[in-house]
């Protein structure tokens, strides 16, 4: 951190109102929980808080316990919609209490006899004496007519609160949070100065109003927004977002706690505090081991329904043997024995002591015995080599495969789960060892790796480990010079600053994101044309994230998300009863195809993606085309001039069982939607272990593609630990076209802005998507000023013409530069594509554009249906008043051709229109 | 029961403002009145609905197709939103005594949503008239029990006691379930033990089937009046067939038919002798055959290669990814695992019905279900009192039909399907779903039909008129399985294929008996490869096989994409 930090910024900067001076007293060994929204759920990542009270009280040996979730509010104790979490994760009062039952103990096995705790939270150690309450921001923008209601819960909260023993002997001491102030950040993208100033008046009323509930009802107040908005324009940035706070951030709220709790200063605060490093490293390490078990992944099979899987023990499949609750419950034992060995680590050194942590006494692991063993000695599976597992390929006629890496060549190529080739050109793979999650005995090591081919002979051999400590990457994606990678609960931002091609910027940028099952966690990660990344989530999840732009976002059983990385927008971009959903295309012209992993079934998004309010979802639209076989694990368009052009515009989509390989889709417009019929496969395999997981067109033309290569990929058919899951193969081939050469790859990393403009008039939709991450890194100053040029300079002859000025608009928006003139001209376009896309761009333009329903009136009445089913979509996006307007003009559509898409989608905005209609009438 | 919305001046101004405007306006092209008036039905307020109902009954309101529609869906407002038109609804009376015997039909159901109880005299006059159409009958029948007074209750007594025609006492009792329970059960046993094979008593089993404790009273009734061991088997296999094991009710029927009682889920040791024995002696092909019996009725559910039913999974690739003794439990326990997008649910309404499906999606107003037959239920979310999860629709009972052989062999064969070798994935297309022509006219059998005919009897056909059959998993249809007793000797079928961009399509037949072929209205001879350009679309391929006497007649229809051809196409699977 700057060194100009280095200063004593406690007395200038902290006050401690009158009111709130109040003595805070904490007995010897006292447990401490906190609850509340993110901005709890981040203190333990940064654990200033718990630092600087433990350096006030070094004997007290107190106990954290943070149980801060993403989204929650305060009245989410009574409301399963305002505190939402995958089954049976825990009551907020069982967490508190530390006293929670097997969820179902009948469908134990024998085998899991005495193998199980009666109390499932009996060692987590919370059974609170103090709770600290962190609530008020999601429930602000309720505003004025919500205040109320806010209060209301505030006393019902604290009295449900203090009417517990949590401890098993007394009521706990409660201190009440308000939030923190929405700080200003002078950045173009972040909501403006006006916008600020609004939420703070809200978060004001709502702090005072808890401020005042609190002491009428006995319950200690700390007024974190009071004393972080004195902190605007002075300099010092204490979120990342507005909103959540950043390690100065966490500095200063602990910083500021400490002051209200004890009236003065123990001593001048400094940050970063250097005095406690080392205290501070060991409430890190404990809390690295809490939040992996409070948090802990496939949380559906370690205590929801899954868990109680029971399968055989030798060769079959369910069976009276293990269940899956009884090793993962012993996996949760080890982690909070872990946890608590390092609460002693913690005591000592706020003691001043330097101790390790003594971990001889973790309970073992309990054995799984393989419900599918393989021939060989030991029950080991037999698995062909790269190479050798080419010849059990079937390849499209004039296609061939080649191995480009496998995990002889480079041992940590393991469960490779995604890839993605960088503007260099170079093949990133995440790789998964702890699949299905991390075992507390292993080191966590989940990996994004560099692949290169230096010498240009079509096999890697470099690999390089960017990043080697991550947790579940199922997704990444590129992103401002950084990367964009699942961790759930989380979505980081990894960055290399200094070029050794390792990161060393580590952000948790958005949490919230469910992870009950690690198969149907945040995958697909795809960047549309527009800047916008789209993640999948599957059913059993409960996900709700928490955004500067408004309310937090929910959404359970099914999803797609769109996140905008530059203005840190979420939404819920698809709300839909999916099993998995698996796989994600765009095509060139921005329309694009959502599959259902478990089912394979492929639905064009625009039919499914129209706003929804909370809690509804999408009624079932018609696909694009009837799948023969499942499931689905990854998508791509074939898009390479390596390829004869009858391939362009196919879909190549993966399967793993049964049919396993690659099949290939011919994409056809279809009324105002789409239709695919199948045609050659580009490659199956009869080696029974042959999984291929991503496709990608590769800068050379080829198509690459990874291959899982395990023997078992089911997820209920066998125990999560099952030891027949392999941990040791993973492969990247290639499928090039014979008699034709592969491409040169077109340099972009590094090139001047203009001559990444000209890339995006490439044919190959992998060319213009990696010119466009090069240009998402450029500053937009110059990229918009170069775009201006650019487009004055297109052949207006050009086939392409109204393509190559879509493309620029796109530029616009994923830079997020409103070009009100360019919008209004393609959305006139003479080309219905453009027309189309334009809508598109409009519909998240339009808070920005003036008279937006006016220029969609225009759309729905357009002569292409296409561009009416897109107007029909963007008209579901308004709110409020515009709600009876939009439901006006979405009806004009019915003056024109009708299609089952274009009923499918009226039927689905006038439902969320009328919802809204008729809560303004109320 | 929730009652009717009533007008009130506070009520909420109408949702379909905007569409009544341009309903009214004059500029909606007719063809598009269709698509205006559904969605005013679907979403408008009692107002609106008037607006449409008074159309409905002005002689030219609307044309005779628009205004059969537009009453069904006055009838599912009714139902799912509880709303019916403002005003005076007797104009409908009008309607139900109309000479044209669709409208008549669409009215009493019409009035049966709406509960007009002045039609229930002509109700009971219609139902007990044994000149009724069987459909007016049963119409009439449903409209005595949606209005359920004491007289509607009378009559339906009288029509489902002795006397009257077994076919409709087993409808009058499905009725009287909902109406009284008791008086429903005793009935229905009674009918059972007069009931012959040739009766059908699905319907009024599905009565009881979704009425709380309505198994259980029907069982309880059965005890005094057993059926003759035809209708008990038969009823027990219909109860399988749907993934209904109520206990009471098959033991009873199991006592009647003479068949054991049901076993308890095999344990872990029994499933892994049956493993063993499964791979060592399960005969896979005589496994296809048994699945392919219409007893077991494996494929009224699920698909292989897509054909086949839609409500389980397809099977196509099951044995690639699961181990026998998945596939062995999956038969005799299938509750013990569910994948997530077959986990069904159970909806118990507040008028006393318990429905069963999986969730196709959900709003606000209603749930839609696919039940165990492949039909879809919407369910009004008003009327459900409580949702809890279900069992697998997978029936658990199938099995007492089968001799131990019959389930290693089954096994063996759902085992082997998508395993590489001769039940692995199809990797060329061939027409799996055909489409069977139940009654041919004898314009078809006699002789070859000219074109004529074909575009009369074949093209011009309705799709009631059309049985499916299933090719097996190499792409064969075994003909004998369509002619029980070698009958009929000439067989119509019918494959389809969509075309996604046009081309020319290459058709190759093998068959061990001669046909003729039609692809749409062209006629083919007896040759074996026809070839025909084919514009985007769905396009048949009809045959006339004219089946020998020989050991095993076969077909097979294999679709290919002739050299250089630019068409795109797939074949049309589903049940």
């Amino acid at each position: 951190m700057k060194s100009r930090f280095w200063a004593m910024l406690a007395a200038i900067i902290f006050v401690v109102p009158v009111a709130q001076a109040q003595e805070f007293t904490l007995n010897k060994r006292d447990h401490i929980c906190i609850v509340g929204n993110t901005l709890a759920e981040r203190m333990q990542h940064f654990g200033w808080l718990e630092t600087l009270i433990h350096a006030r009280f070094p004997e007290h040996e107190l106990v954290f316990r943070n149980l801060g979730y993403s989204g929650d509010e305060i009245d989410g104790y009574k409301n399963p919609n305002t505190r939402m979490r995958s089954r049976d994760f825990g009551t907020h009062d069982q967490w508190l209490s530390g006293v929670a039952p097997c969820p179902q103990p009948a469908k134990l096995s024998p085998r899991d006899k005495d193998k199980v705790r009666e109390n499932r939270f009996e060692l987590t150690n919370t059974k609170a004496d103090v709770i600290f309450a962190f609530y008020g921001y999601n429930e602000s923008f309720a505003g004025e007519e919500g205040l109320a209601a806010f209060k209301k819960n505030v006393e019902e909260f604290i009295k449900h609160t203090l009417s517990q023993k949590y401890n098993g002997k007394s009521a706990p001491k409660l201190v009440m949070f308000s939030p923190i102030a929405h700080e200003f950040i002078e950045d173009p993208n972040l909501p403006s100065k006006e916008v600020v100033a609004a939420s703070n008046a809200q978060l004001k009323m709502y702090s005072d109003a808890m401020g005042k509930v609190a002491q009428a009802n006995g319950a200690q107040f700390v007024d974190l927004f009071f004393n972080t908005q004195l902190w605007a324009g002075r300099g010092h940035r204490l979120t990342i977002n507005g909103i959540h706070q950043n390690d100065f951030g966490d500095f200063v709220v602990a910083s500021y706690t400490d002051l209200a709790f004890f009236g003065k200063p123990r001593e001048a605060l400094r940050y970063p505090d250097s005095q406690h490093l080392s205290l501070r490293a060991a409430v890190l390490d404990k809390n690295f081991y809490w939040f992996n078990r409070y948090r802990v992944t496939d949380g559906y099979s370690t205590y929801g329904d899954r868990a109680f899987l029971k399968f055989s023990e030798g060769p079959g499949g369910y069976g009276d043997g293990l269940s899956n609750y009884s090793v993962g419950q012993r996996e949760l034992d080890i982690l909070d024995v872990k946890t608590s060995n390092r609460d002693k680590v913690v005591w000592a050194a706020a003691q001043g002591k330097a101790i390790k942590a003594d971990d001889s006494n973790i309970p073992a692991l309990i054995p799984v015995i393989s419900n599918k063993p393989g021939p060989l000695p030991g029950g080991k599976h037999q698995y062909l080599s790269g190479q050798e597992s080419i010849e059990k390929m079937t390849v499209h006629k004039n296609m061939k495969v080649e191995l480009f890496a496998d995990e002889a060549m480079f041992p940590e190529l393991v469960n490779p789960v995604q890839m993605a080739f960088d503007t260099k050109g170079r093949l990133w793979v995440a790789t998964w060892p702890t699949y299905p999650h991390w075992t507390p005995t292993d080191p966590m090591n989940d990996k994004l790796l560099i692949l290169e081919d230096t010498n240009n002979d079509g096999k890697a051999d470099t690999c390089k480990t960017f990043a080697g400590d991550i947790h579940n990457p199922t997704g990444f994606e590129f992103w401002n010079g950084g990367v964009l990678v699942a961790q759930g609960p989380d979505l980081l931002f990894l960055k290399d600053t200094n070029g050794d091609d390792k990161y060393d910027i580590k952000e948790r940028l958005v949490h919230g994101f469910d992870t009950a099952d690690t198969h149907h966690t945040i995958n697909s990660f795809t960047i549309d044309a527009g800047g916008a990344l789209y993640m999948q989530e599957g059913t059993f999840h409960h996900s709700q994230i928490e955004t500067p732009w408004g309310a937090p976002r929910r959404v359970a059983n099914g999803g797609v998300f769109r996140y905008e990385p530059r203005t840190q927008k979420i939404d819920v971009y698809v709300s839909f009863g999916f099993a998995n959903p698996h796989g994600h295309i765009f095509e060139r012209w921005g329309q694009d195809i959502v599959w259902d992993g478990t089912g394979a079934q492929p639905r064009h998004a625009i039919l499914f993606s129209g706003d929804l309010d909370y809690p509804n979802k999408h009624a079932n639209p018609p696909q694009v085309y009837q799948q023969r076989t499942r499931p689905c694990s990854g998508t791509e368009i074939l898009s390479s001039s390596h390829f004869p052009e009858e391939h362009r515009g196919n879909i190549l989509v993966n399967n793993v069982i049964g049919f396993q390989g690659i099949l290939q889709y011919k994409l056809q417009e279809k009324d105002s939607s789409f239709g695919a019929t199948e045609v050659e496969p580009i490659v199956f395999s009869s080696d029974p272990n042959f999984r291929p997981a991503d496709v990608e067109v590769a800068p050379d033309g080829s198509i690459y593609f990874t291959d899982w290569q395990n023997t078992i990929v089911g997820h209920m058919q066998h125990n999560l630990r099952d030891p027949s899951r392999d941990k040791s193969h993973g492969r990247v081939y290639r499928v090039r076209y014979e008699g034709r050469d592969l491409l040169t790859p077109i340099p972009i990393a590094g090139q001047p802005i203009p001559k990444l403009l000209d890339l995006l008039k490439e044919k190959d939709d992998r060319v213009r998507h990696r010119a466009r991450l090069e240009l998402s890194g450029r500053p937009t100053a110059d990229v918009i000023a170069a775009a201006k040029t650019w487009i004055g300079s297109l052949d207006k002859s050009d086939a392409e013409y109204e393509h190559h000025v879509t493309e620029a608009l796109w530029l616009h928006q994923s830079h997020n530069v409103v070009n009100e003139a360019l919008l209004k001209q393609q959305l006139r376009s003479p080309n219905h594509h453009a027309r189309t896309a334009a809508t598109r761009v409009l519909t998240y333009w339009r808070d920005r554009v003036s008279k937006p329903l006016d220029l969609l009136q225009v759309q729905v009445n357009d002569e292409k249906s296409n561009v009416r089913l897109q107007a029909i979509w963007a008209l579901s996006y308004f709110n409020g008043a515009d709600a009876v307007k939009a439901s006006e003009i979405a009806v004009e559509s019915l003056v024109h051709d009708q299609d089952a898409y274009l009923k499918f989608q009226l039927d689905e905005t006038n439902k969320t229109l009328d919802r809204r209609v008729k809560a303004l009438k109320k | 029961m929730i009652s009717l919305s009533v007008v009130r001046a506070d009520d909420p101004p109408s949702a379909v403002g905007p569409v009544m405007k341009l309903f009214q306006s004059g500029r909606l092209p007719a063809e598009r009145q269709g698509t205006v008036v559904e969605m005013i039905c679907n979403r408008g307020n009692e107002h609106d609905l008037k607006v449409i109902f008074e159309k409905v009954v002005q002689p030219e309101g609307f044309n005779a197709a628009l205004r059969l529609k537009a009453m069904s869906w006055l009838g599912d407002a009714a139902a799912t939103r509880k709303v019916k038109p403002a005003g005076d609804l007797k104009a409908l009376d009008q309607l139900v005594s109309a000479k044209d015997s669709a409208l008549q039909l669409a009215a009493i159901r019409l009035a049966a949503a709406w509960k007009v109880t002045s039609i229930a005299k002509s109700l009971q006059a219609l139902a007990t008239d044994e000149k009724s159409s069987a459909e007016l009958q049963r119409a009439a029948i449903e409209g005595l029990v949606a209005i359920g007074d004491a007289s509607s209750k009378e009559t339906l007594l009288k029509l489902s006691g002795a006397g009257r025609p077994v076919g409709v006492r087993l409808i009058a009792t499905a009725g009287l379930v909902g109406i009284d329970l008791a008086a429903a059960a005793a009935q229905g046993a009674v009918v059972l033990k007069d009931a012959t094979a040739q009766d059908d008593p699905a319907e009024m089993l599905d009565a009881f089937f979704n009425r709380k404790e309505g198994s259980d009273r029907l069982a309880a009734e059965i005890k005094q009046h057993k059926p003759s061991v035809d209708v008990a088997k038969m009823s027990l296999r219909y109860m399988y067939s749907v993934g209904r094991s109520d206990p009471a009710l098959s033991s009873v029927l199991s006592a009647a038919a003479g068949i054991a009682a049901d076993a308890p889920p095999p344990t872990q040791q029994e499933v892994a002798e049956l493993v063993n024995e499964v791979i060592a002696k399960g005969n896979a092909a005589r496994g296809e055959k048994i699945f392919r019996r219409p007893d077991v009725s494996c494929m009224r559910c699920h698909s292989v290669s897509r054909a086949g039913g839609q409500v389980g999974p397809d099977l196509s690739a099951v044995g690639g990814s699961s181990p026998v003794d998945y596939v062995v439990n999956s038969i005799l326990n299938p509750n013990l695992a569910v994948k997530e997008q077959y986990v069904t649910k159970v909806f118990a309404l507040e008028s006393g019905n318990v429905l069963t499906g999986v969730v196709i999606d959900r709003d606000d107003t209603r749930v839609r279900i696919r039940d165990v037959q492949g039909k879809m239920i919407v369910i009004p979310t008003a009327d459900i009192e409580e949702e809890a999860e279900g069992k697998s629709l997978m029936p658990q009972g199938l099995t007492k039909f089968m001799t131990r052989g019959e389930v290693l062999d089954l096994a063996k064969f759902i085992s082997e399907l998508g395993k590489p070798g001769d039940y692995g994935i199809r990797k060329t297309p061939s027409i799996q779903r055909w489409r069977v022509l139940k009654k041919p006219a004898k314009e078809l059998t006699a002789e070859v039909p000219h074109l004529e005919h074909i575009r009369q009897f074949v093209l011009g056909s309705q799709p009631d008129e059309w049985s499916s059959a299933y090719g097996k998993v190499a792409g064969v249809l075994p003909l004998e399985e369509l002619r029980p007793g070698k009958n009929p000797t000439v067989l119509i079928l019918q494959g389809e294929v969509q075309v996604n961009e046009a081309g020319k399509l290459a058709f190759k037949i093998s068959s061990t008996e001669s046909f003729q072929a039609w692809i749409d209205a062209e006629a083919f001879e007896s040759k074996t490869d026809l070839e025909a350009t084919l514009e985007p679309g769905r396009h048949t391929i009809t045959l006339r096989v004219e089946v020998s006497d020989r050991e095993s007649p076969e077909l097979k229809v294999e679709p290919t994409k002739p050299e250089g051809s630019t068409v795109q196409f797939e074949v049309v699977g589903g049940a």
